[in-house]
């Protein structure tokens, strides 16, 4: 099921009546009723993708309580290691099975013995790797100890497939968010004004920036051979407004979503797009996949400790498994790659971590060295963007070409005369409310209320304004 | 809980009267091309606005056409009135079942045909009828049936359209609106009878075929089917037509075959001469599916010859 649905307009408001209607100490019955909401969510799309995930959610289930149990390191790291690569495996065979034979293929037939094998038609079940990294870092935590390992089978099912984040994240911690379901939920007033206002920013973050986006850019990335260097970097600058605006536009309707149900579910934005460098992007791109990674690969092997030789490797590990969990294609890869390229400077240098409070802190406007850097982030952000977009190495590598061509001083063909106005628009909200954890989580909060509404119904209505009105589904679910 | 609940209506009814307030602001102060959910066109494409006038002040007519464009461009009132007939054209432009059935419930009295020609064109059968929804947003009355079914169709931009076309004509701005009988720009006159003529031809044929695809939306088949059972009620006999098309677009024969099966029972007759005017198209077309003024007139004379062998015309 969509977020940007009528069924999720009419589901959402049926589970939150239902869900506080049911007695406070019976926290048992409301996780029974958030897992079957979430299993209806899930299977909205495939009903077949719900035996997948209750394999994943059983398996762990009992996985994490032999580890507890077991005082036998052997057969912890058994137990572990069988959690692994089951989830591992069936990610892998799901997402990476075609793109591996094809490979292989690609690699035989250069030697002049293709293999002729035929890929399998295989559906990649929505979300599959959010979940699975979700329920790997649950089984991770406990072998470590630092996660008991859950009793409640029906609280741990609820756990992995909340619908809310199920499908595009954030990837939670179960350490964050398990002992929520243990505890009694107590509506807060605030939580859900909260919510509702991030809910909010999400659609339109999601219907009016980035559909509106992936129209122009679906033109030019479609056409990018004969277009025009100016309109080529417009288009890698409207991608940059797309994919943010859908993926963190997916975050916040689904942390406002979690908010009305009592539960916090962690940043997974904090304006990246205002980073002064790329460490600082980092830090603010995808936090949830980004820390999973720092906490379950990039420590283990190693992390910053060690030689110049150990950090180049563990960055470039880091940064191309990264790539490579977006999807099966040597674009991803590439994107990941350069990102380490445009990391390891800084780290090497030892100025990684120089940027770490907010931009024009106390400031309306940046300094001209902050804007400066702001830009040049951006700048680089939005070269390897073309990697992620394209379809294959020669689409984005023939772009990249046209974008330095001569005719950048040229006007570009904008396609749509509104989106620059929107995008102007967003990214001043963005700058305004740059300190909180979603643009307008604070804005006219000291405004009379009629004005402050006024202002919420003026996003709504520019929402029924631009939206493209056939439903566009969310870029990550593919991931 | 309470509170917040509380808050949540206010807000909405709050919400309403502003969401309605930018649409009439933006609707107003930039042009229609600049916000893609505003299409208000009155006087647009397709002379709906001189039609509804006209039909407004009809009486009786003997034969009453309904359907798309290949209604309103395919069936001219002046050959069946030389034939001893009067007529009146209701299509417009991708006239879909549902804005059939608007127009049908609004103006069927008031005709009272003895006979009903129903353009059947497959493609408008498969379509949500946005296009024609803002077409007769733009330049019909707003009635209960329109509003209805507009607020049915549960799309932004015929929503918006609606709100904006309300407020025009609350606040008294289509008055004294008057539509020219020709437009140059696309080479259409309107004739006194709903029919619009265009003398273009030379048309270039494609080669490209169209292939045929019959899944209309429940809503679409509902409401086709709630104007057949209405007009059996009321003893209008009903002929079903597939107007004709080039070749490009016409369906392969078991195709023809299939939708012959599936809508002979349903009416009077169906008559699918899609291929009558086949052999020589850059004389009778000025598109793949549109008729010039030269291939009307052979294709009227060529459906009343038929009516009139199987004996489906009524007394003049």
């Amino acid at each position: 099921m969509l977020f940007n649905s009528l069924d999720f307009a009419v589901f959402l408001p049926l589970v939150f009546a239902i869900f506080w209607a049911i007695p406070r100490r019976r926290t048992d019955l409301r996780n029974g009723l958030l897992l079957v909401a979430s299993y209806v969510f899930y299977g909205w799309w495939d009903m077949r993708f719900l035996l997948l995930i209750a394999f994943s959610t059983i398996l762990d289930f009992y996985l994490s309580i032999g580890i507890t149990n077991s005082t036998d390191e052997r057969r912890r790291r058994l137990l572990l290691w069988t959690s692994l690569v089951v989830n591992l495996g069936l990610l892998g065979f799901f997402k990476y099975f075609n793109f591996f034979l094809d490979q292989v293929n690609g690699a035989f037939s250069l030697f002049g013995m293709p293999l002729g094998s035929e890929r399998l038609n295989i559906i990649l079940p929505v979300g599959i790797s959010f979940y699975t990294f979700q329920t790997l870092s649950y089984t991770i935590d406990v072998y470590r100890g630092d996660l008991k390992a859950s009793r409640n089978p029906v609280a741990f099912a609820a756990f992995v497939s909340f619908f809310p984040q199920l499908v595009a994240g954030p990837i939670e911690r179960a350490s964050n968010l398990l002992p929520q379901f243990a505890t009694p939920r107590k509506f807060s007033r605030t939580d859900a004004v909260n919510g509702s206002r991030q809910m909010l920013w999400g659609f339109f973050k999601k219907l009016v920036i980035a559909d509106n986006c992936a129209e122009q850019v679906d033109r030019i990335f479609a056409s990018h051979e004969s277009a025009g260097a100016s309109t080529l970097v417009l288009g890698a600058v409207f991608f940059a407004f797309q994919i943010y605006g859908d993926f963190s536009g997916y975050s916040d309707i689904a942390i406002g979503t979690a908010r009305l149900f009592g539960f916090e579910l962690m940043q997974n934005f904090a304006f990246p797009y205002f980073s002064r460098d790329i460490a600082e992007f980092w830090r603010r791109w995808h936090i949830s996949l980004s820390t999973w990674f720092r906490d379950y690969l990039y420590v283990p092997i190693g992390g910053s400790r060690g030689g110049t030789a150990m950090r180049v490797r563990n960055t470039f590990i880091i940064f191309l498994v990264s790539g490579f969990w977006h999807g099966a294609n040597w674009t991803f890869v590439a994107w990941g790659a350069l990102n380490a390229l445009y990391f390891l400077p800084l780290l090497l240098a030892g100025r990684n971590r120089q940027n770490l409070g907010n931009p024009a802190e106390g400031r309306l406007l940046p300094s001209p060295r902050e804007a400066a850097q702001m830009l040049g982030t951006f700048t680089i952000t939005c070269v390897a963007w073309v990697f992620f977009r394209a379809q294959d190495m020669e689409q984005a590598l023939d772009y990249l070409g046209g974008m330095a061509s001569t005719s950048l001083m040229r006007q570009p063909d904008v396609g749509n005369n509104n989106l620059p106005l929107l995008v102007f628009f967003f990214v001043c909200l963005e700058w305004k409310g740059r300190t909180s954890e979603y643009a307008i989580e604070r804005i006219g909060m000291g405004w009379p209320r009629p004005v402050r509404w006024g202002f919420y119904s003026m996003l709504i209505a520019m929402i029924g304004l631009f939206m493209r009105t056939e439903e566009a589904p969310f870029i990550y679910f593919q991931f | 809980m309470r509170s917040y609940l509380t808050s949540v209506l206010l807000f909405v009814l709050f919400a309403i009267p502003a969401y309605v307030a930018v649409i009439i602001l933006a609707g107003t102060v930039s042009p229609f091309s600049q916000h893609r959910n505003i299409k208000y066109a009155r006087g647009g494409y397709g002379h709906l606005y001189n039609r509804l006038q006209e039909a407004d002040t009809t009486g009786q007519v003997d034969i009453l056409f309904l359907g798309s464009s290949h209604a309103y461009r395919g069936f001219d009132p002046r050959i069946f009135s030389k034939a001893g007939y009067t007529s009146f054209n209701l299509g417009s432009s991708s006239q879909t079942p549902v804005q059939t059935k608007i127009l049908y419930e609004r103006y069927i009295d008031r005709f009272n045909p003895k006979l009903i020609v129903f353009d059947v064109f497959p493609t408008t059968f498969n379509t949500e009828g946005v296009e024609s929804f803002l077409n007769l947003l733009s330049n019909a009355p707003l009635d209960r049936h329109l509003i209805l079914a507009a607020l049915d169709s549960r799309h932004a931009t015929v929503w918006n359209t609606a709100i904006f076309s309300a407020w025009r004509i609350l606040t008294g701005r289509n008055i004294g609106f008057t539509e020219p009988l020709f437009r140059d720009t696309d080479n259409d006159l309107y004739v006194p009878g709903g029919y619009v003529e265009k003398s273009g031809k030379d048309f270039k044929p494609t080669t490209s075929r169209v292939h045929f695809k019959w899944s209309p939306p429940s809503n679409q088949w509902q409401a086709f089917n709630h104007i057949l059972a209405a007009s059996k009620n009321k003893g209008i006999p009903v002929i079903l037509v597939h107007t004709p098309v080039t070749a490009p677009y016409q369906y392969l024969p078991e195709d023809r075959m299939a939708l012959d099966r599936l809508l002979r029972p349903l009416a009077t007759a169906y008559l699918d001469l899609s291929d009558a005017l086949h052999g020589d198209e850059a004389e009778f077309f000025y598109d793949g599916h549109h008729m010039n003024q030269k291939g009307v007139e052979q294709f009227n004379a060529l459906f009343l010859d038929n009516l009139a062998s199987r004996g489906l015309l009524p007394p003049p």
